[in-house]
């Protein structure tokens, strides 16, 4: 029995189905990953620099 | 090749002098464009470097492209392209499923666990390091000193590893001997890096990684249409000779003796989100929204460089096939089969892109240990009091002095390669993994916890590395020393956790509290707890 691309064996179906998956998940979160406010430069930090109260 | 109780140990090949003669000066040309370019990058770089943020963390402003292809460029070394294809030269194709089929799916994890939580750490914390990150969320000094530990011991052992593959690699290229392209690389490599800080190594990263991608691709069209083998012929020539080559067999160990070395592999794959030259990237980003395509980039990038290992299955068709001589050691298949198939032009241009590859983890590691000693333990652990100025001065000067120290390590124990490499990554995933990863998305993490599974994850991979090398120490089950250290620093991070309740959630300030509960793809800071966008960031500490 032949498998993808002539080999002999599913290697070529377990390496493109871990791959697909990987693109369906990577392109998923990219659709779904929402940014934030940069909190250093907001106005409701009352002007305050965290870098400057931290630590 | 190491070969225990009937398992074949993968990995293990990188590191041997490869054996190939070889001379082109289309290569020395390439080399030389390519260290101009990087002196060049250093310099252009070195104009930005004003405060230790800038010289650690690229000041916060990088884009995606960058960001996303240092992350490839600092994991994907020397040995992910000349190792791995050797070992899959011996092993068969199961390997480079096992190790290119799973690290992408670790790239995703580590930007969906630590990518939005990480930059917005960097905002409200200024944290600019992993102990810095392991610092704020259990806010206990000795978690910062464990980190600090594992970055420098860490840092080290993979910095000798790349500069002794720098050495055998540039002493194939050029015409001069492995110390001789040692002084050289370093001088290269770091100058940049000292000059530049961390922007010169992400810019410098982003080209590296360029260069590698394209090389992937030449690599496999010449191997493909030059070998005079042909597809069909390849998988026909292996079949008849060596069938197992196609097939599952657990790397080749007999029945259960291989789980341990398979698991082994799955967890190193597993723990990128461990490795701080990856996850310290995300402190970079100028914005959290840019993270967006991160992981797709990165894993993409690194699936391009598997089109080195192509070479594999090729030239051991054509060892049978008695038309390549045997390359000997295994880590000269791709050198060799680039010498034998592809033009001089493209032989050249992937070598020069394996040194890319080394310089780019190299330059991340550089940064990743001076921050260590001087942002973890004299700024923040020691309270010593710098200017600006100082901060970059002393940067450069601890940048300097690892950059030697790692030379002199790898120019007297150039064989160390496999060893040095493969501990610093297994103490940064029994360190880092479970203290940053796991940490920021687990409540019940606490001190207590990271202590004991820090502690003993660190002192164990030490043990079990060094000592499977030097005492000859042999694991069941074809278990990996640093990967069987990790799963136990995990174990006892989250045993003692639950036993233990110092700096749990409930005893974290308000600024971390909404770190952790930042959703890791939506929601903002002020909508979990509300305290970054009120007055808890100004009465954190």
């Amino acid at each position: 029995m032949s498998y993808l691309l002539g080999f002999p064996t599913p290697v070529v179906e377990v390496f493109l189905s871990l791959v697909v998956l990987f693109l369906v998940v990577s392109v998923y979160l990219g659709t779904q990953l929402e940014g934030t406010e940069t909190v250093r430069e907001r106005d409701s930090l009352g002007g305050i620099d965290p870098s400057e109260v931290n630590d | 090749m190491s070969v225990n109780a009937g398992v074949l140990i993968p990995l293990q090949t990188w590191g041997d002098d490869l054996g190939v003669d070889y001379y082109s000066e289309t290569a020395v040309i390439f080399f030389a464009v390519f260290a101009v370019l990087m002196v060049g990058i250093g310099i252009l770089a070195s104009r930005y470097q004003t405060n230790q943020e800038e010289y650690f963390v690229a000041g916060r402003r990088s884009g995606v492209l960058v960001v996303a292809l240092a992350v490839f460029a600092s994991i994907q070394s020397g040995w992910g392209m000349i190792g791995v294809t050797g070992t899959g030269y011996l092993v068969g194709l199961e390997y480079f499923i096992l190790v290119g089929g799973l690290i992408i799916f670790g790239f995703t994890a580590s930007y969906w666990l630590l990518g939005r939580k990480m930059r917005v750490l960097g905002d409200v914390r200024n944290a600019i390091t992993a102990p810095d990150a392991m610092y704020y969320r259990f806010q206990d000094e000795r978690v910062r000193l464990l980190g600090a530990a594992s970055v420098l011991l860490g840092s080290m052992g993979y910095l000798a590893a790349q500069y002794a593959a720098l050495g055998i690699v540039g002493s194939l290229i050029l015409p001069i001997s492995f110390f001789q392209a040692l002084v050289i690389g370093l001088v290269v490599v770091g100058f940049y890096t000292v000059i530049g800080g961390m922007l010169a190594a992400i810019w410098s990263d982003a080209i590296q990684g360029a260069i590698m991608v394209l090389g992937g691709v030449l690599t496999a069209y010449y191997v493909v249409t030059n070998s005079g083998v042909g597809w069909n012929g390849m998988i026909e020539t292996i079949q008849a000779e060596n069938p197992a080559y196609f097939e599952f067999t657990l790397l080749g160990g007999d029945g259960l003796m291989a789980i341990g070395l398979v698991i082994s592999v799955i967890v190193i794959q597993a723990t990128v989100a461990g490795q701080p030259h990856a996850i310290t990237k995300f402190y970079m980003v100028r914005d959290v929204s840019v993270l967006k395509w991160g992981a797709l980039i990165t894993g993409s990038a690194y699936l391009a460089t598997a089109m080195y290992w192509l070479a594999a299955p090729f030239l051991r068709a054509a060892v049978i096939g008695g038309t390549v001589a045997d390359p000997g050691n295994p880590d000269a298949t791709l050198p060799l089969a680039l010498i034998q198939w592809a033009p001089d032009v493209v032989v050249a241009f992937v070598l020069t892109a394996v040194m890319a590859a080394i310089m780019s983890t190299s330059n991340a590691f550089l940064n990743m240990g001076a921050s260590a000693v001087v942002h973890d333990y004299f700024i923040e652990h020691r309270n010593v009091d710098l200017t600006q100025e100082q901060e970059v001065h002393w940067g450069r000067l601890i940048t300097a002095a690892l950059l030697i120290a790692a030379g002199v390590i790898a120019a007297t124990f150039p064989g160390l390669i496999f060893v040095l490499g493969a501990a610093g990554w297994a103490i940064f995933a029994a360190v880092i993994f479970p203290c940053i990863a796991i940490a920021y998305n687990w409540r019940g993490a606490t001190a207590e916890g990271a202590l004991a599974g820090g502690g003993a994850g660190l002192a164990l991979t030490i043990l079990l590395a060094y000592g499977g090398e030097y005492a000859g120490v042999e694991l069941p089950l074809g278990f990996l020393g640093g990967q069987l250290a990790t799963i136990v620093a995990v174990v006892v991070f989250v045993g003692v956790s639950l036993v233990t309740s110092t700096s749990d959630y409930h005893d974290l300030d308000e600024g971390i509290k909404a770190v952790m509960d930042l959703g890791r793809i939506k929601g903002s800071p002020e909508e979990s707890t509300g305290v970054v966008t009120g007055d808890g960031t100004g009465t954190d500490d």
